[in-house]
C-alpha cells in the first residue's frame, strides 16, 4: 500500500464518517417522539366514558346469552357491549390527534429549520384507526363477524393496536431504533392488558371493577405506558440538547 | 475497471458541499440558517458552495417569507439525490478496494 492510497483511504474514511455523523445530528433534531406518545397516551384515557356509554346491563339466560350484542357474563349478570359509541370516539379522535401531530411536526420543522417526513407516520394512523376501529366497533353490521376479531376484547384492544401500528411507521420515518423497541414493548403490554388469553377479558386484569367497568385496566396500562414512554423520549431529547 | 478515485464528481467531492447534500438528503426540505449552524460556516461561504450545488442542478433553492422573516430553503433534486448516492458507493468502493489490495513487497520498494 502506498502513502498516496492511504492518504486517500483515509480521506475517504473521513468524509464517510463525517457524513454519517452529520445524518445522525439531523435525525436527532428532526425528531419530536415524545409528543405523539404523550398526545395518544391522553386520547386512550379520554376514551374511557365512551366505552362506558357502550356497556348496559341486560336481562337474559347467562346459558342462553343476551340478543342483539356482545356479551360478557359475569356471575350471573350479563352486560351488553355496544361499539358505536366508542367507534364513533375513536373515528373523531384519531383524526384530531393526527392533524394535531402533523401540525406539531410542522410547527418544529419551521422553528428547527429542517423538515421531517411526518406524513407517511400521519396517513398510516389515520388509516389503520378509522379502518380498524370501524371494523371492530361494527363488525356486525358490516358481516364481518367472521373474519375479524370482535367482542370486548376488540373494541378495546384494536385502537391499542393501530396506534402501535402507526408507531412502528414513525420510528421508520424517524429512523428511531428505541421507538422501535418501546413500541413493541408497548404493544405486548397493551395486548397483555386487554385480556388476550383470558377467559374473561378485562375482567380478569380488572379484578373488582366488575364487568361494567373491566375495559378501565386496559386502557390505563396502554395511557402509562405511552405517557411514560413520551417523558422519557422527551428527557432523552433534552439531555441531547436538541 | 477504473479505479474508484476518477468516478468523484469534483462538484460533490468537497467536505462541505458533500456535508450539504448530506443534510440535505436526510431532511425534506433544510432552512439555510440551520445548515450554517450544523455545518459551522459563515453566510458567504455556505451561499458559495449552494451556488456551486445549485448550478450543477443538485440542489434547489426557495425563498420566501414566514411573516416579516425572510426565509431560504434547500431541498435535494433527483440528480443530487443519485450524485451523493454515487459519491457515498465511490468512496465505499475506494476503501475496499485499497483494502483488499495485497500489500506492497517492501523488498520492492526502491531505495
Amino acid at each position: 500500500m502506498t502513502e498516496r492510497s492511504t492518504g486517500s483511504v483515509d480521506t475517504a474514511r473521513e468524509a464517510l464518517s463525517s457524513s454519517r455523523q452529520l445524518a445522525r445530528r439531523v435525525r436527532h433534531a428532526q425528531r419530536g417522539t415524545w409528543f405523539p406518545l404523550v398526545l395518544l397516551g391522553l386520547v386512550i384515557a379520554a376514551a374511557a366514558p365512551f366505552y362506558r356509554l357502550g356497556r348496559h346491563v341486560v336481562t337474559c339466560d347467562p346459558a342462553l346469552g343476551a340478543r342483539g350484542g356482545v356479551q360478557i357474563i359475569d356471575g350471573g349478570a350479563c352486560v351488553q357491549v355496544v361499539g358505536w359509541p366508542v367507534g364513533i370516539y375513536w373515528i373523531v379522535a384519531f383524526v384530531l390527534a393526527y392533524a394535531a401531530i402533523a401540525a406539531f411536526y410542522v410547527y418544529r420543522a419551521r422553528n428547527r429549520g429542517v423538515g421531517a417526513r411526518v406524513l407517511p407516520y400521519v396517513g398510516t394512523g389515520i388509516a389503520t384507526g378509522l379502518v380498524l376501529g370501524i371494523a371492530s366497533a361494527w363488525s356486525q353490521q358490516l358481516d364481518i363477524v367472521g373474519y375479524f376479531p370482535t367482542g370486548p376484547v376488540a373494541v378495546g384492544m384494536v385502537p391499542l393496536i393501530s396506534i402501535g401500528l402507526a408507531l412502528f411507521v414513525l420510528a421508520r420515518v424517524e429512523r428511531n431504533w428505541p421507538l422501535v423497541v418501546f413500541t413493541t414493548g408497548y404493544l405486548v403490554v397493551a395486548l397483555l392488558a386487554s385480556g388476550i388469553g383470558t377467559r374473561r377479558p378485562g375482567v380478569s386484569v380488572g379484578a373488582g371493577l366488575g364487568p361494567m367497568w373491566g375495559f378501565l385496566p386496559g386502557l390505563v396500562v396502554a395511557c402509562g405506558v405511552l405517557l411514560l414512554g413520551g417523558v422519557g423520549f422527551a428527557l432523552a431529547e433534552r439531555r441531547r440538547g436538541v | 475497471m477504473t479505479h474508484p478515485a476518477i468516478g468523484l464528481d469534483d462538484v460533490v467531492h468537497q467536505r462541505v458541499r458533500l456535508g450539504i447534500l448530506t443534510v440535505a438528503h436526510e431532511a425534506r426540505r433544510v432552512e439555510f440558517g440551520f445548515l450554517r449552524a450544523t455545518l459551522d460556516l459563515t453566510t458567504g461561504n455556505l451561499s458559495q458552495h449552494l451556488t456551486v450545488l445549485e448550478k450543477a442542478g443538485l440542489v434547489e433553492i426557495e425563498k420566501g417569507y414566514e411573516g416579516r422573516r425572510g426565509r431560504t430553503w434547500i431541498h435535494l433534486t433527483a440528480a443530487g439525490r443519485k450524485a451523493l448516492d454515487d459519491e457515498i458507493s465511490q468512496l465505499k468502493r475506494l476503501i475496499r478496494q485499497v483494502e483488499e489490495a495485497p500489500a506492497a513487497d517492501p523488498a520492492a520498494e526502491p531505495s
